[in-house]
């Protein structure tokens, strides 16, 4: 199975490349090219096969990371770290602010009864005193 | 890595210039130059040259484009660009100047291994 072992193999190096999705994407592009011709020239190969003619994936991974300019790489995790925290508290701040305001609305709604209190005087009643209306 | 494998390393971007400043050429048709004109001293698996091959168009010393082959296959061959021509001089310059560098130690060395 060609593709299986494309897809594995490509899998394989993607795993081991820690750089933005982007740079992954257009460097296993090529890639991706050269080993589906070998395999289309040769439709039995095998992992072992892959390995042989393009190399351990690991070992590529590496050498791609290598080739990166240190510094670059250095920023741009560097920036990465910086949006992830500045994401991470802004979240933390909704849900808090959405549980507080959540809190605060079903204290009211179920304690106070939003502050009204309601009479009710049935009619055709008579007051209770009645025999101070009848000497009258 | 082994010593031979890292002078491998090193040198592996001005191995590719210089095949591309002979004409376009394909990943496996790069690898397997190297290995039949170096007569198999310098091998190197078909992967470990795209890094290489990427960072070098990254930097604008040489382009890549598709060609198709058979019906429906296309492959990705690279060109040589000015950029790149300059870059090889420079390397090839430096490569120089490093290798008559170390003949020098060398041969003080192999001088004093006679005594």
């Amino acid at each position: 199975m060609p593709d299986a072992n494309l897809h594995k193999y490509l899998k394989e190096i993607k795993n081991y490349l820690t750089c933005p999705e982007e740079e992954k994407r257009k460097f296993l592009e090529e890639l991706e090219s050269s080993i589906d011709e070998f395999l289309a020239d040769h439709p039995h190969a095998t992992e072992a096969d892959l390995v042989h003619r393009f190399g351990d994936p690991a070992g590529i991974a590496q050498s791609f990371l290598q080739e990166e300019d240190f510094k670059e790489v250095q920023e741009k995790i560097r920036l990465k770290g910086r949006v992830i925290r500045i994401l991470s508290v802004a979240i933390l701040v909704l849900t808090a602010a959405a549980v507080i305001l959540g809190g605060i609305f079903v204290i009211d709604t179920f304690s106070f009864n939003h502050g009204q209190y309601k009479e009710s005087i049935g009619k055709g009643e008579r007051p209770e005193n009645s025999a101070i209306l009848q000497t009258y | 890595m082994s010593v031979r494998d890292s002078f491998k390393k090193g040198s592996l971007e001005m191995l590719i210039l210089v095949l591309l400043q002979g004409g376009d050429k394909y990943g496996y048709e790069i690898s397997q130059t190297i290995g039949d004109r170096s007569s198999s001293v310098i091998t190197m698996p078909e992967g470990s040259l795209y890094p290489t091959l990427y960072r070098l168009e990254k930097e604008k010393c040489i382009t890549s484009y598709k060609k198709l082959v058979g019906e429906r296959r296309t492959r990705v061959y690279y060109h040589m660009e000015p950029l790149g021509e300059k870059r090889l001089h420079t390397l090839v310059y430096e490569y120089n100047v490093v290798n008559n560098a170390i003949q020098k130690l060398l041969k003080d060395f192999q001088s004093e291994g006679s005594m």
